[in-house]
């Protein structure tokens, strides 16, 4: 992990998709958690902005809103902001109370920065106080598979979420690729052909459907 | 952290964990299943029970202590 200083602020890089999560401990309105109490779970760690906020409340209720789905992919969500314990607590009663979404998952008080730093979260040259809008997604190896950043101006979109933990496990369960707007049930990209040789079996293979030896597609 | 906080005080959640493992030595997994509890938070309390002597670890089972039956 590399460091700099940007305005005084330290930044450390942001963990690359294939390494290993960094692991924390950390307090979280369910008690303190270790990263490592997930193995065996995907994760989705996400960040936002702050407590109390318009578009991170609309996120909150959207992340809850997947949270069912997610779970039926062996999936838990993460929450993380640098805010208070009590903080944390008192606006998700609040969410509940105003809108009528329990928020059930955990949500980590990052007051010190360490995870949001540990994660490159933190965006100096648009804030150096409040972490943006990432979502790591880990796998259940604990391995990083994807990361997408947001800023603090545009809410994340929770079933482009879901549908990339979807992808991801079906990349992993049947060794293939998942071509744009992939959807489960459509059809998946078959790896393309080493070899002079599987370029020619694959344009004969009935199951495949070809427009030329790199570009086949086929039913899971 | 709270400036005054009793970390022997039982969440509804480490009650429900403790029970499940009041008469017989459980994994991880076997407590998970009992408990429909999430993995992580099985063993993210079986950690805090275990630091404030409430549970006891033989290998890969768990057990509440006896001392902390009077407790669920």
């Amino acid at each position: 992990m590399t460091e700099e200083h940007v305005n005084n602020t330290e930044v450390r890089s942001l963990p690359r998709i294939g390494d290993a999560a960094p692991q924390f401990e950390a307090v979280t309105t369910h008690g303190n958690l270790k990263l490592e109490d997930y193995k065996g779970s995907w994760v989705v760690l996400f960040s936002h902005p702050a407590d109390f906020t318009p578009v991170c409340t609309t996120e909150f209720i959207g992340f809850q809103n997947i949270s069912a789905d997610l779970k039926e992919l062996n999936t838990e969500l993460l929450g993380l902001s640098v805010d208070s314990i009590s903080s944390h607590i008192a606006w998700v009663r609040n969410i509940e109370e105003n809108f009528g979404t329990k928020i059930e998952f955990p949500v980590i008080a990052d007051l010190s920065m360490d995870v949001s730093k540990k994660y490159g979260m933190i965006m100096p040259n648009e804030s150096s106080t409040e972490a943006s809008r990432a979502v790591f997604v880990i796998d259940e190896k604990q391995v990083v598979r994807s990361i997408i950043y947001y800023p603090l101006s545009t809410g994340r979109n929770m079933d482009e979420i879901l549908r990339l933990v979807k992808a991801l496990q079906t990349a992993d369960e049947h060794q293939v690729a998942t071509p744009a707007d992939w959807q489960p049930g459509e059809k998946v990209i078959v790896p393309p052909a080493a070899t002079q040789e599987g370029a020619e079996e694959r344009m004969n293979n009935k199951d495949y459907e070809c427009v030329d030896f790199y570009f086949c597609k086929r039913d899971l | 952290m709270a400036c005054v906080t009793d970390p022997k005080d039982l969440t509804p959640t480490a009650k429900k964990l403790l029970k499940a493992i009041k008469d017989k030595a459980l994994t991880v997994d076997e407590i998970v299943r009992k408990t429909t509890l999430p993995l992580f938070i099985v063993r993210s309390n079986l950690r805090h029970l275990i630091e404030v002597g409430f549970v006891n670890q033989n290998d890969e089972k768990y057990l509440i202590h006896p001392q902390a039956v009077s407790l669920i």
